[in-house]
This record gives C-alpha cells, structure tokens and sequence, in this order.
C-alpha cells in the first residue's frame, strides 16, 4: 500500500547523494587475519571479557558479556585469543581496551543453547544492536515500545554516499519480507511502516515486487531530504509526531529499527544467529572499487579498504559512517563495530570540510536547515562563552548532531564539534550531579540512623530513671541536684 | 591518510559549497548593475566616490585589524568591508567633497565595525551608522545630489571633489531628490511637483547612487533571492512595511497630501533598502519571524520619518533603531524546539 | 532662604529614599536557608571534610555565614568553584588544593581484626562488617574521603586510584 506524507520534517537540505558502487552486487571479504572487538567506550568498560588469552573460540562464541542492556560480543570467526589491550578505537578517546582474536579456525560453529525464552534476553545474548549508526541495545529498545502502535522500518538512509541498506533491500528483499513477518508476529504492533527514499529506484522496485499485493506491510516511498533517516524525524514525516524532547521514540509507542537491524534481530530470534558480520559501504576517491561488503565485525579498516583498492597517497581523510554523521578516524587498525555503516576515504575531491572558524555573519541558514529548530549560532555563542545552563535552555541536548548546519555554515564554523562536546561536558555534569545526589542520600540515611539509635538510647534512660523515681524518690533527688550542679558548672 | 588537512573527529567531513568569501562576491556582483548605471547616468563622479570609499574603508580595515592582533589581517580580504563600503558609496550623494567618503568609511568600517569586535559582532549596519553620522555632521553635503543632467567631465570632477569642495560652488550642479522635491513643495506651499514614475523606476533621476535605479536594484535582488543568499522574510516584510502606511495614508489622508503608494515602490531607495540594506545579516535577526518583524517596521518606520518627522530621509534611522531591537526581537520569536 | 528651602527638601528626598532602601533591605532580604541548600546541592557530597569542616553542609552554611571561601571544596575542583562562583557572584580564583585522582578505600581483609572503627568514621555508611568480623567496602558508594585511615589500628587500608575517566577536548 502506498502512503501519504503526514507531514514534511523541519529543517533539513538536499544533498547530493554521491553513492558511487550502490548499484554494484555486494562481495565477501577475505577472511581477515585478526578481530578485534571493543570492551569500552571512550574508556568507560561496556563489556566484560569472558574468556582468557591463549583460549581458542569458535564462530559465533560469545567472547564478551555487555553490561547493562549492552548486547553480547560473538566471534566472526573462529580463533585463538591473542591478546586483551589497548588498540586504536573509533570513538572519541584515542584507545580503548579491546580483545584481538587471530583467525585460525574456521570450520566449527559455536551452537548456542535455546534456553532463553525472552525476546529482548535473546536480542541482548545474540549481540543485536542498531545498525543505523547509534548502534542502541536493540533488545532495550523493543522491551521499551512492547507491544507498539506503530512499528517503522527505517530504510531511508538519507546520508549522501551510503548504499548499505539499499544494497540490502535489493538483494535480500524476500529475505526481509519474511523477516519483518516473523517479527511482527513476535512484537505485535499496530502498523508496519517500511520507508524508504524514492531516489533508490533499485531497492524500491525490489521491496514493491517482494511485498506483492499484501498489504500488512506499508510501503512509504518519501522524497529524498536529509536528516530524514533520522527517528525524530521520520516520525515527524510519517505519522506528524513530535516526540517529546528528552524521550524516546518508544515514548509515544512507536519502534523504530533500520532494515539491517530487523534481518539481525530475525536471524536472532528465528535462528539463534549472533551478530557477527554485516554490509558496509566502502566508498569514497580513495578507493578504486567502491560498493558494499560483507564483513566481519572486527575487522580493521585496512583490511576492508585494501580490499576495495585504497589509494592511501591520495586519501586526506578515512570515516567510520556517512560524510555527515561519521567520525574521522586517527589510525587504519580502528576496528569494524556493529554500527559502522561505511568506511569512507575521501581525497581532496569530495569536498572535505576545513572548518577555518571564520567570523560568524549571522546569516541564519544553520538556523534554517536545523531539524531541531535550535539556533546553531547562538547556542555555539554560548558554548564559546562557556555559559552551558544558557546553551541547555535554548536546546542543547536536542541537537541530534546531523550535521547539517556546519555544512551549510559559510563561515565552516565547526557547529557540530562544538555541540558534542558541550554536550559530553553537560552528561558528565549531570553524572557527578546524580551521584552527588546520591551520596546526599546515603549520608542523611546515615543521619536518620544514628539520630533513631540515639532516641531509642534515651528512651531507655528514660524509661529506667522513671522506675527509679517510684521506687526510691528520695535517691533520685540526690541525682538532680548533682546533675544541677554540673549544668551550672558547664555554663560558668 | 597521514597528511590530513587539519584532523577533525566530529562534525560532517564534507562541506556545502557556500563560503563567506563568495557570498559576500556574490552580493557585489548583485550590485554591479545597479552602479554601472550609476557610473553612466553621473559620470566619473560617481566613479571617484566609489574608489575613494572602498580605498580608504580597505586601508582602515587592514590597520585596525592590524591593530587588534597580527594574524588577523587577513581578515580584510574576506570581502564584507568591500560591501560595507559599496553600501556605503551608493548611499552618499554621487559628488562631493573627497573627506566626506573618506570619513564615511572610517565611521563605518573603524567605529561601527571594528571596534565592535569586527565582521559579525557590530550591533548597527556599518552603511547607515556612517550615513546618519555624516547627515548629522554636515548636512549641506549630504542634501546635495548631483543633476545627472549635469554631470561634469575628469577634470573639473576631480576639481569639484578635490580642491574647490565648497558648498556653493556645488549649488548650480546640484538638485533635490524627487521625493525630496516633494516634500520641500508641500512644507513651503509651492505646488507640488508630479513625480515622473517611469523616470524613477528606469534610473535618470537625482539622488544617491543606491537609488538611481529601481529597476537595477531588483534586478540584483532577485538574484540574490534566487541564488539563496537572502531569504524573502526580510525584503517582502520591508516592502510590506512601506507600502501598508504609504497606500493607508493616500487613501485616508485628505487630497494632496501623500503620494502614491506606487511613487515608493518604484523608488531607487525602497529597492535598496529592501534588497540591501535591511539584509544585511549581520546586523538583522536570526530567525524568520523575527526578520519579518524587523524588517517590516523598519520599511514603516522609513515611511513615517520623512513624512512626519525633521529629516528628509528615514531608512538610515530607522535601521539603526531597529538594529538596537534585534536581542528582542530574536527572544520574543525563539522558535519552539523540536519536541517542547 | 532659597538655599534652606533646598537643603531641606533634598535632605527630606535623602532620608526617605535611605529609609526606603532600610526597609526594603529588610523586607526582601535573601533567605539564607535557600542558599545553603542551593549550594549544598553543588557540593559533591562527598563529606570529606577536607574543607575544613565536618560535611558538605557544613561547608555551605560556612560560606553563606561567610566564613569560608568558594574554593575550598577539594574533590569538586575547579568546576565546582566556577558553578559556586556563579551562583554567589564571585569572582573565579584557582581550587586552594588541588583534588588528587578519584580514589576509593580498600580494606585488605586477611589483616583486619573487626574492630569496627572505620565503619563508624564512615560518613556515607559504606563499610560493611559486624565487631570481630572482617569488613569491607562497598567501592561504589566509597566517596575516597579517606576518613577511614586514620582510625584503623592495624593501618589496613589503602586508598586505590579508580580508572581514569575520559575527558572530552574542546574543539
């Protein structure tokens, strides 16, 4: 069934989509020598290690347990444990702590027992998590929405040069019918939304021909707008929602989970399939081979660029996600995570922002092009004047980080750096805040205690002296005029 | 990979193909049309003045960057005191003497720009502040505007400009404004002048070289609104603000005593104003509602002031009060953030 | 005659204006409650007493008394005298010590002999043992006030450095 827009997302540009090798069928990368798999993010642990160095693991084997709602860490590839150190990571801290498999095994399958029954359990122990870019829990995220209203499948991938979900919709279309079936049946919800963006005429066709005349799954087909991949976003644009600023999607009984995530999470459920491998772009001037590759979680950039024929003389930048929303990376032996959606190596031909940090002219296209309705400008004033409570009130936790002010910024004032940063300064703020809290509580719970002892102390006194003054008054009077005769002494 | 241009880790890795440098060309360019017919209908006055503004506002500009620190010299290619200064030349009468363009630029790119922090930070629009300041300073120049039919050649230009500058020397080739005609008929009592719109709109009238040419200014404008440099909020609001009084007092006010809204819609300083001055980013509101605010009161206010105050022109007051409103302005129409 | 009438007049505009501003000095004086608990919320609550006195509140009710500067407070460092700055209007100086790495208390077991003693010097309530038995520390809730070490007799504490934290760079 098609769909009409409820309503056109704020904000938001064209860009130009620049997806060279989206038509080019996937390929396998060559199993690489090593893994390596992160236990932290910018050094805070996420992950608990559960096996030892010198140990050999199987395909699929858990090697890693998530903390919290954190799903679980597989192996690629069977493999002894190499080490367990510092390796260059992808986030914002230079090294993490990761564990390094080398590959060596490759023929047994690591077989998971069924004993969980639990989907979002299930979810979490086959190491399912977002595979849009945030790569949230995505057993959190479905126990969150339960059972919800409407459940959107987010194939939009609105950022220029990505072509992994495409890819994916093309090639395995039935494969995602089926898969969005079965998932429906397990989380019930009102409404199936997939939505995809009408510029991918390949992947479209591919969706409407595996979707047939069946209409238990609505096929919206948007016109192409970034950031409208983004939850909020599409949310707005399909149904006219707003989600309340600091909640979730969840919050309004919605779920939402891109296409790659929904195959991972069926393989996960119907198979006990653990995340171990998914579809990455590789693109950009630096490579000669763009298009989308199968491979390993785990796997150094290097490996993967070199697959596609990297140009390293000529590369002046190396990304982990899309141009807009990616992260720059230091060092090629950065690992693959479960929410790199691309590896991008740009040359001086793909436009490279420089971020000179001109005078700011007030021009207000940031504030025109911002999905959020922030004002860029004048929350980045407030940074630089370090008055964060100002930049909070004026929505500073509501910058999704799309990116699209700083590039539309003529100045190349660089927006979104500075965002981040106020607003990892602004969550730590609001850690040492709550433990503070907390440790307040401790101490008047310490208060309360010792206060009710004392009481319970002089209760007794009481109580006993009372007895005394029935039975021997004359002995009590002694004891007052000693106790009186203190009392004037510590006065004097 | 190891030869990064400057290591970045957050933030889009590409760029739009917008820059400050080009915007600010592309203003100019925008401009041109409306001097180079200003160059043909005064002669090599209009010419010399231009010069005389942007030479002098560039050497100020450099030495006050100079000044403020030694990397920030290369601020002054950036393009935006050139504009300031052209804005500046084309709201200055098309002839006099040459310190009236040389104090004009130190007024506007000196003590209304630099001293407030430079590009960006200055609170009232460079052009006008300078303008006000020199109709305030001496007003007999700047009520002068040269006859196009007039117009004189090199050397006696270079004369009048640069040695024999005194104020009567000037009388026999200069002229009032038609809108300046008008207003002196009707507070003197002679009959009032009929305004010869065609004229107007065309470009053969006197005046300054921002208001020669109706025609050309909207020319300008439309590229710069269909290029995406300027929004419409400010100049529909601007238009908006000038024509709403301007048809309401033709239509009320008894016979005679106001001119026709469309005198003012084919005036060279409407079209200046509403496609150049009052977009001038810098010194307007961020966000669209409080730009259609803004620049509607100011087109009302720019009506109001000739027509009922001291001053035969009132663009130039009136933007510089409402750029004393702008942190107002921006509070009271903070759009609501997504999702509050 | 013009001179008195003026003396008097502007004299009578002075002493009604002083008395204006006596009264209303009065009348909306800030209450002091609010500010301890505005500051006290501030404080890292971690009762350390390194400030000199017995708890964080304490600390506050000394700053609003006006005994105390903004930048004593050792464990929140630099950010907490900026935020107490802002609130109180003060200027910014440096943290008058410098706070060490986060620390916590660790109690090596094999030697304690369960005398309970640091339990009680405990500000946060977080050793847990019973007289005669070994105690132990709970390290999340361990605020590394180091209270405990003075009063164990067998001196079988140690304050261990927590992992560092990840500090994001300014752009």
């Amino acid at each position: 069934m098609m769909f009409g827009l409820a309503k056109k997302f704020d904000g938001g540009l064209k860009l130009p989509p620049n997806k060279h090798g989206a038509e080019a069928p996937s390929r396998i990368l060559p199993i690489p020598e090593s893994l390596t798999y992160y236990l932290t993010k910018n050094i805070k642990e996420t992950h608990q290690c559960i096996v030892n160095i010198g140990e050999t693991v199987l395909f699929g084997q858990s090697i890693a347990r998530g903390l919290g709602h954190q799903p679980d860490i597989h192996a690629a590839y069977g493999g002894v444990i190499e080490a367990i150190g510092s390796k260059a990571g992808p986030y914002d801290a230079p090294e993490e702590q990761a564990v390094i498999i080398r590959t060596s095994e490759y023929k047994n399958v690591y077989k998971h027992d069924d004993k969980i029954k639990n989907k979002s359990d299930l979810l979490k122990s086959m190491g399912v998590a977002g595979m849009g870019g945030a790569a949230f829990p995505t057993g959190e995220k479905v126990q969150a929405a339960g059972a919800p209203r409407v459940w959107l499948i987010n194939g939009v991938e609105c950022e220029p040069m990505l072509s992994c979900d495409q890819c994916l919709m093309r090639e395995q279309a039935d494969k995602l019918v089926q898969a969005i079936r079965y998932l429906a049946a397990e989380i019930m919800p009102g409404r199936v939304i997939l939505a995809l963006e009408s510029d991918k005429a390949d992947a479209v066709s591919a969706m409407r021909l595996a979707l047939g005349d069946v209409t238990d799954i609505e096929l919206a087909c948007l016109p192409p707008r970034y950031p409208q991949g983004g939850e909020k976003q599409l949310i707005q644009t399909l149904l006219g929602l707003e989600v309340p600023s600091g909640t979730h999607a969840a919050h309004l009984g919605i779920l939402v989970l891109n296409v790659a995530t929904v195959m991972a999470a069926f393989d996960a459920l119907a198979y006990h399939l653990p995340l171990t491998h998914r579809l990455v772009t590789v693109a950009g001037q630096g490579v000669s081979a763009p298009g989308n590759v199968w491979v390993p979680i785990g796997a150094a950039l290097k490996d993967v660029l070199d697959f596609c024929g990297y140009d390293g003389a000529a590369t002046l930048r190396v990304t982990v996600g899309g141009p807009m929303m990616g992260r720059a990376v230091n060092s090629l032996d950065v690992a693959v995570t479960k929410g790199t959606s691309a590896i991008l190596a740009l040359t001086a031909a793909d436009e490279l922002a420089v971020y000179s940090a001109q005078p700011c002219i007030r021009c207000g296209v940031c504030t025109e092009v911002c999905p959020a309705r922030l004002q860029p400008e004048d929350m980045y004033f407030n940074i630089r004047a370090g008055r964060l409570n100002r930049t909070r009130e004026t929505g500073l936790m509501d910058c999704i980080a799309c990116g699209a002010c700083a590039y539309v910024c003529p100045s190349e004032i660089p927006l979104v750096a500075s965002f981040l940063y106020a607003q990892q300064i602004c969550r730590i703020e609001d850690e040492q805040k709550a433990r503070a809290a907390y440790i307040g509580d401790l101490v008047k719970a310490r208060d309360a205690r010792l206060a009710a002892r004392r009481s319970v102390r002089m209760g007794k006194s009481a109580s006993r002296e009372a007895a005394a003054r029935t039975v021997d008054p004359a002995a009590m009077e002694k004891v007052d005029a000693a106790r009186e005769k203190a009392r004037s002494k510590i006065d004097k | 990979m190891e030869k990064e241009l400057k290591p970045i880790k957050q933030g889009p890795a590409v760029h739009g193909k917008s820059q400050l440098q080009l915007l600010m060309l592309k203003v100019v360019l925008a401009l041109s049309p409306a001097l180079i017919w200003a160059f043909y209908v005064f002669g090599w006055a209009a010419f010399i003045a231009l010069m005389l503004t942007c030479v002098s506002g560039f050497v100020f500009e450099w030495v006050a960057l100079r000044l403020r620190s030694r990397g920030r010299t290369r601020q002054a290619y950036d393009g935006s005191g050139l504009l300031s200064c052209i804005l500046l030349a084309m709201s200055l009468p098309p002839m006099g003497p040459w310190w009236l363009y040389v104090l004009g630029s130190f007024v506007s790119i000196v003590i209304t720009k630099q001293l407030f922090g430079g590009l960006g930070q200055n609170v009232f629009n460079p052009a006008m502040s300078a303008r006000v300041f020199l109709l305030l300073s001496c007003p007999a120049y700047m009520t002068a505007w040269l006859d196009p039919d007039k117009k004189a050649g090199l050397v006696d230009t270079l004369r009048y400009m640069f040695i024999d500058w005194h104020r009567e020397s000037y009388d026999a080739l200069t002229t009032a404004t038609t809108l300046d005609a008008w207003r002196n008929a009707k507070l003197t009592g002679l009959p009032l002048p009929q305004p010869e719109l065609t004229d107007m709109f065309v470009g053969s009238t006197a005046g300054s070289m921002g208001e020669v040419s109706a025609m050309l200014l909207l020319l300008g404008g439309m590229y710069l609104l269909f290029s995406g440099i300027i929004r419409w909020h400010l100049p529909a609001g601007f238009l908006a603000g000038v024509m709403l009084p301007a048809t309401l007092f033709w239509l009320l006010g008894p016979e005679g005593t106001h001119l026709s809204p469309l005198v003012y819609l084919v005036a060279g300083s409407t079209m200046m104003g509403a496609f150049f001055i009052v977009t001038d980013p810098v010194t307007a509101p961020v966000t669209p509602h409080a730009r259609f605010v803004f620049a509607f009161l100011i087109g009302a206010l720019s009506y109001l002031i000739p027509a009922y105050g001291l001053y035969p022109v009132g663009l130039s007051f009136a933007v510089l009060l409402m750029n004393s409103t702008v942190p107002l302005l921006e509070r009271l129409f903070r759009p609501r953030i997504f999702g509050r | 005659m013009e001179m008195i009438s003026a003396l008097i007049v502007m004299g009578a505009l002075c002493l009604s204006g002083g008395l204006a501003l006596a009264w209303a000095a009065r009348k909306f004086a800030g209450n002091e409650n609010a500010l301890v608990v505005q500051i006290e919320e501030l404080l890292p609550q971690t009762q350390c007493a390194q400030c000199g006195y017995p708890g964080c509140k304490p600390y506050a009710e000394a700053i609003v008394a006006g005994e105390a500067d903004i930048n004593q407070c050792q464990p929140g460092g630099e950010r907490v005298v900026k935020a107490l700055g802002q609130l109180l209007g003060a200027d910014y100086r440096p943290p008058a010590k410098v706070a060490e790495k986060p620390m916590v208390a660790f109690i090596r077991e094999a030697e304690c002999i369960g005398c309970t003693l640091c339990i009680k010097a405990c500000p946060v309530d977080c050793i847990i043992g019973a007289p005669k038995q070994m105690h132990t520390v709970i390290t999340a809730d361990c605020t590394g006030c180091t209270l405990c070490i003075p009063p164990c007799p067998v001196n079988c504490i140690d304050m261990e450095m927590l992992p560092p934290r990840w500090q994001p760079e300014r752009p």
